[in-house]
């Protein structure tokens, strides 16, 4: 079990008590290292213990009953079961004599006891066990070895997970935009024709062809993000699929508006732009490059949780079976938000045990 | 405990145990891997079992295994308490370990196995409960029985003899 802020109380007792072994005493210590105000707690237990006192009954005298003298008539009438308490020798010294003179007053009586009596088996000791050579042994594993094959498998295991994660994480800008804009063509090509046709006008100026505005139709659950179509008279020019392109976005009858920049949440750094439209009196319009982004985003954060090849499951795993193999203790545990988002992790070997905060990926960058 | 103290253990107990098996299963080649099979996980757990506890380890790892071989061999007994044969039957056996040995045969295997730890081994009650997950009253309330059933038995023999 780790320790967490909702249950130290009973690691602090197990400690307090020195039921705690070494390996625990490394994780509560480094638990308090974070939690400064938990050890202040701690000690403050530390210093308050109740001692027994020494006091005595001196009424128990007084509580005793006397031991009842064996009665004959009692064992005559329970005779069988007093021989099998004899031959499993559970009687007391008094009562054996008693049986013993019943046994040497009644032959029947003797006939059944010798009767029980029988029914003790003795080990034939001529059996012996076949294959005894096998079973000796020379010398015991040096339990150092394992220990350190062991570690070093763990090491291994999570060196492999962590180099998945930071392969993932810093993939170049570029590569990104490109999966961004991959995501962009594939909406692009998902023309629907239910919406009146705009006019298409080129700007004269710009290779950049321009599309008129794109009227939201449905909201999709659970996203937030709506939906466009676009007219399939108009579909794009083939220049439109060339990477990180921009687009002016007009209204027929009013003049272009070049709109101000807006940054992508989570990124700050001025990639992935896109315009947006400030048109007055009317609605908000999203371009196909908002829309894209923002579902890119959204089903990117919905598959985060899903993945099965993710790090703390490669850890897992690994971790597991190397504790199976070598019968020793290790785990990688974590703690997460309600967006599932790691917020602790603890790891824990044989040797040591660390638990730290871990601040989450889709915290926003300062 | 330490590999001397191990090798002592299979010089001390393997006999035993195997005698316990081989009086309980009535199968030799299976005793013989139970046996092995209890000296294997001592060995695993050699730095852990203290030498003083070795004897209980073996036994009750031992029925442990016994009772999961029986198990899956299907053989579940249900106590009669009497011979289907009859007594008559029992005329041309005159020794009368081999006599006990055949009605030892005839509990169900919780009774023989406890009778078997009893006076095979010597343990005490409590220390049969701790062998096999029962508490001190069921070992002795079995052990009775088993051993009313077995003077029955010897009984019923010499009235016809």
């Amino acid at each position: 079990m780790n320790i967490r802020r909702d249950n130290y109380e009973s690691w602090f007792l197990d400690y307090l008590d020195g039921r705690l072994n070494a390996g625990q005493v490394k994780i509560l210590m480094a638990f308090l290292e974070f939690n400064p105000d938990l050890r202040e707690e701690l000690e403050g237990m530390e210093m308050f213990r109740l001692d027994a006192d020494e006091v005595r009954y001196d009424l128990k005298a007084a509580l005793l009953k006397p031991v009842p003298e064996p009665d004959r008539r009692f064992l005559l009438d329970h005779f069988e079961e007093y021989c099998l308490l004899s031959i499993e020798r559970q009687l007391s010294e008094p009562e054996e004599e008693i049986l013993r003179a019943i046994l040497r007053d009644d032959n029947k009586k003797q006939r059944v006891y010798n009767l029980y009596q029988s029914t003790l088996l003795k080990a034939d000791k001529n059996i012996l066990y076949p294959g005894k050579s096998r079973l000796r042994r020379r010398f015991i594993q040096i339990p150092g070895i394992r220990i350190a094959l062991s570690s070093i498998a763990a090491a291994a295991v999570l060196f492999l997970a962590l180099s998945l994660m930071f392969r993932k994480s810093r993939e170049p800008l570029a590569d990104r935009e490109i999966s961004s804009a991959s995501v962009k063509e594939k909406q692009t090509e998902e023309v629907i024709s239910s919406v009146t046709p705009a006019t298409v006008e080129r700007s004269a100026t710009a290779a950049i062809p321009v599309t008129t505005a794109i009227p939201v139709t449905t909201a999709t659950p659970g996203t937030g993000i709506r939906s466009e179509s676009i007219p399939a008279a108009d579909k794009r020019d083939q220049g439109i699929k060339a990477r990180g392109m921009q687009e002016h976005v007009i209204i027929s009858g009013i003049k272009p508006i070049v709109a101000e920049p807006l940054k992508h949440p989570g990124e700050t750094d001025g990639s992935l732009l896109a315009e947006r439209l400030s048109i007055p009196g009317t609605d908000d319009r999203l371009t196909l490059d908002v829309y894209a982004m923002k579902k890119t985003a959204a089903n990117r954060k919905e598959k985060r949780s899903e993945r099965k090849f993710s790090f703390w499951n490669l850890a897992d795993a690994g971790l597991r079976r190397i504790g199976e193999m070598s019968e020793e203790p290790y785990s990688l545990e974590r703690e997460t938000d309600d967006q599932g988002n790691t917020h602790r992790f603890t790891f824990e070997t044989p040797v040591f045990g660390i638990s730290a905060p871990v601040k989450s990926p889709d915290s926003p960058r300062e | 405990m330490t590999v001397e103290e191990y090798n002592s253990c299979v010089e001390d107990h393997a006999d035993g145990l195997y005698r316990f098996i081989l009086k309980s299963i009535k199968d030799s080649a299976k005793a013989e891997d139970i046996v092995q099979d209890s000296f294997e996980k001592l060995w695993r757990k050699v730095r852990e079992v203290s030498y003083a506890k070795s004897k209980s380890y073996l036994f009750s790892t031992a029925y442990h295994t016994m009772i999961d071989v029986i198990r899956k061999d299907g053989r579940m007994e249900h106590f009669s308490g009497e011979n289907p044969e009859g007594p008559a039957h029992e005329k041309h056996y005159s020794d009368l370990a081999e006599i006990l040995h055949r009605a030892l045969e005839m509990l169900p295997h919780v009774q023989r196995t406890l009778i078997l730890l009893r006076d095979y081994e010597g343990y005490a009650y409590s220390e049969i409960g701790e062998i096999t997950g029962l508490n001190e009253s069921q070992v002795k309330v079995y052990i009775y029985r088993g051993r009313i059933f077995l003077k029955h038995y010897l009984g019923s023999l010499q009235a016809v003899i």
